[in-house]
């Protein structure tokens, strides 16, 4: 099986060195890839439709959102997503430093598969690097029938 | 003067005394009476003696009275006058005193008596042979004119007296003239008599002075009268006119002041609608700054809480990678750093939840209340369990009116602070329960921490409010200013009851569940 792709859409650049370098210390099986806007993460999932691209743009096992971006949203993004019948059921984490109740009800009514909220501090960013990839890994293994729910914001910021 | 006059008029004026006004003594209609059927005796007297002279014709009942002869006609007719007058006093016939067209005969009687003595005339005094020592004696005449003024002057409060001394044209006319009919005869007398004692005058001529003495002076008391009421009549139009031009001054000055009222009125109307207008203005204007501030506060966490996390972060990715490498010195100044960025953080997050609390809606619902206290403790469950903490509950936890996040904040923040403020190495006791408070719960939180002084009781609920140093006790000095912020937003209060080293007694008091809901 090859190497997992989790697409994260996030246009602080800290943010998601903070989240390499978790990966690295976590050491887990999946590939990073950044886009730094919500335009460049539309760009890039129309370009996985072309065939004779394929190899350069791979389809995403996941996509890492932020929220608040300049230009399109992460609402916005999402709800292209859902729109396009084959992204309809990819799986999409929401990562946001907001933490109002508004925004976890609109991003999961719009059809988000977690809504975890940025951690202050690496240990924090382990955790949820742990848990994505657990994610990964349930999603992965067919007919497992399990589906897991949001860990508590609490629970992953400790 | 014959006895029997004499009698007659001492009679008279007795009873003319009696029926003097007195009503203050009680004796009053006692005398009244006497004095009435005194002037009865007399006025029969008076007639019985008239009918005597007059026709020849004795009753028969005066016989014993006559001392010394007849009283004259005109003494008779006086006594008979007064008699009925002092008896009638009290009595009035439509507008007209009897008594007083009595005594008003009697005056004239008198007077005319009078005057027949001065001029040698006894037709005038009574005598029916035209002999001089016949008729009524001046004595009597005046004793008569006394009475009879007496008998008006006993009731001068009414009648042609009230006229008399009243300020109406009526009562000038009265004073003026009331003696003059009177001055008139005296005078038409004494010229009349010096004309008939000329011997060079004709008769005729006597007669002719005096009907033309008559008809002037008649003339004239026409004319004075006429006089009197002309100015009278234009005096009376004056004021009428002066109270005309009274009316139309006080109508203007009425008009303009309700003209300047309803101006009022409508510029008040005016500055009404203005004001309800910029009021409206205003709130709309309000409304906008709220959601435009709350878009700036949503902007502030999102950049501020960014720097706040990368700093953390990559102090502890040195931290966690670069340990060996690093001396104690750098490892302690990493750590100070990414627990600064994680203060500023926590202090960010907690002044937007103070400052969204201002404004925010908060539905309130009816809150489980020992629902949420599981909760928050289950989610501070690590550390409870880091401090070796116990939380008792005492008692049934009631449900109360509450929003559900605002509520769970409210524990959140009170319990956490229950767990920090202790003694060093004290294992936190903590005690929940809830008892009734008029409308409400009242929710106590006690602890076994170090306490509170009284004087920073108040003070404590303030936003950065700290009794201690951060780094013996952590925090970001607004959690007790949420709680009391939430709790008011709510409709209850907050308080505590504490002193040093006996632990604290935080409390917060929630609406009762209104009864229509399920």
């Amino acid at each position: 099986m090859s190497e997992a792709i989790i697409l994260s859409v996030d246009d602080s650049s800290d943010d998601f060195t903070l989240l390499k370098l978790a990966c690295e210390a976590v050491n887990v099986s999946f590939q990073l890839l950044p886009v730094q806007s919500g335009e460049a993460a539309i760009a890039y999932l129309e370009s996985t439709r072309d065939s004779l691209s394929q190899g350069h743009f791979p389809v995403p096992d996941m996509i890492l959102l932020d929220l608040k971006m300049p230009g399109k949203s992460g609402f916005d993004v999402l709800t292209w997503l859902r729109a396009q019948p084959e992204f309809a059921r990819l799986p999409v984490v929401i990562l946001t430093s907001s933490t109002h109740a508004e925004d976890r009800a609109r991003a999961l009514s719009l059809g988000a598969t977690w809504f975890l909220v940025k951690p202050i501090g690496y240990g924090g960013l382990q955790r949820i690097v742990r848990s994505l990839d657990q994610l990964l890994q349930t999603k992965a293994a067919p007919d497992s029938g399990t589906s897991l729910d949001t860990p508590s914001s609490a629970e992953l910021a400790r | 003067m014959v006895p029997n006059t004499a009698v007659v008029l001492c009679c008279l004026a007795v009873a003319l005394w009696l029926v003097l006004p007195n009503p203050t003594a009680r004796s009053f209609i006692v005398r009244f009476r006497a004095g009435q059927a005194l002037a009865m005796l007399s006025a029969a007297l008076g007639f019985a003696t008239l009918v005597h002279e007059l026709f020849g014709w004795n009753p028969g009942m005066d016989f014993n009275l006559y001392l010394g002869g007849h009283p004259p006609f005109p003494a008779a007719l006086g006594a008979l006058a007064l008699g009925l007058g002092i008896a009638l006093l009290e009595i009035r016939v439509r507008e007209v005193w009897p008594s007083e067209v009595l005594a008003v005969i009697t005056l004239q009687m008198a007077l005319l008596g009078i005057i027949g003595h001065i001029f040698g005339v006894p037709e005038l005094y009574g005598s029916l042979n035209f002999q001089a020592d016949n008729g009524m004696a001046i004595q009597t005449a005046a004793v008569l004119l006394i009475l009879a003024v007496g008998l008006l002057a006993a009731r001068a409060d009414r009648g042609l007296m009230a006229i008399l001394h009243s300020h109406t044209p009526g009562g000038t006319l009265a004073r003026r003239w009331v003696l003059l009919p009177a001055a008139v005869l005296l005078v038409m007398g004494l010229v009349y008599l010096l004309l008939q004692r000329a011997p060079a005058v004709p008769r005729a001529l006597g007669s002719w002075t005096l009907l033309m003495t008559s008809f002037t002076f008649l003339t004239a008391a026409v004319w004075a009268t006429a006089h009197v009421l002309h100015r009278a009549g234009l005096e009376r139009d004056q004021a009428h006119r002066t109270l005309e031009q009274h009316v139309v001054e006080r109508t203007a000055a009425l008009n303009e002041s309700n003209e300047a009222l309803q101006a009022a009125k409508e510029d008040l109307a005016r500055v009404n609608h203005g004001l309800e207008r910029t009021i409206h203005e205003r709130t709309v204007h309000l409304h906008e700054t709220i959601r435009s501030l709350e878009t700036v506060c949503y902007n502030i966490a999102h950049d501020l809480r960014a720097p706040n996390r990368a700093i953390a972060g990559f102090a502890e990715v040195l931290l966690a990678r670069y340990a060996e490498s690093l001396d104690e010195t750098a490892l302690d100044c990493l750590r100070r750093v990414a627990a600064a960025a994680q203060h500023s953080d926590a202090l960010t997050l907690d002044l937007l939840a103070y400052g969204r609390l201002g404004h925010a809606d908060l539905p309130c619902s009816k809150q489980s209340l020992a629902a949420h206290i599981e909760a928050v403790t289950e989610k501070l469950a690590h550390d409870f369990v880091a401090t070796s903490a116990s939380v008792e509950v005492s008692g049934p936890l009631p449900a109360v009116w509450a929003n559900p996040t605002a509520l769970e904040q409210v524990l959140t923040n009170l319990l956490t602070n229950a767990l920090k403020f202790l003694p060093p190495a004290t294992p936190p006791r903590v005690t929940i329960r809830a008892e009734p408070a008029g409308s409400c719960w009242r929710i106590l939180i006690q602890d076994n921490g170090i306490g509170i002084p009284p004087e920073y009781q108040q003070k404590i609920f303030g936003v950065f409010q700290r009794l201690h140093s951060p780094e013996r006790y952590p925090g970001t000095g607004i959690g007790l200013a949420i709680v009391q912020k939430s709790v008011e937003r709510m409709g209850g209060k907050v308080g505590v009851n504490s002193s040093p080293g006996n632990g604290s007694c935080f409390w917060f008091e929630l609406l009762n569940c209104p009864d229509t809901l399920p």
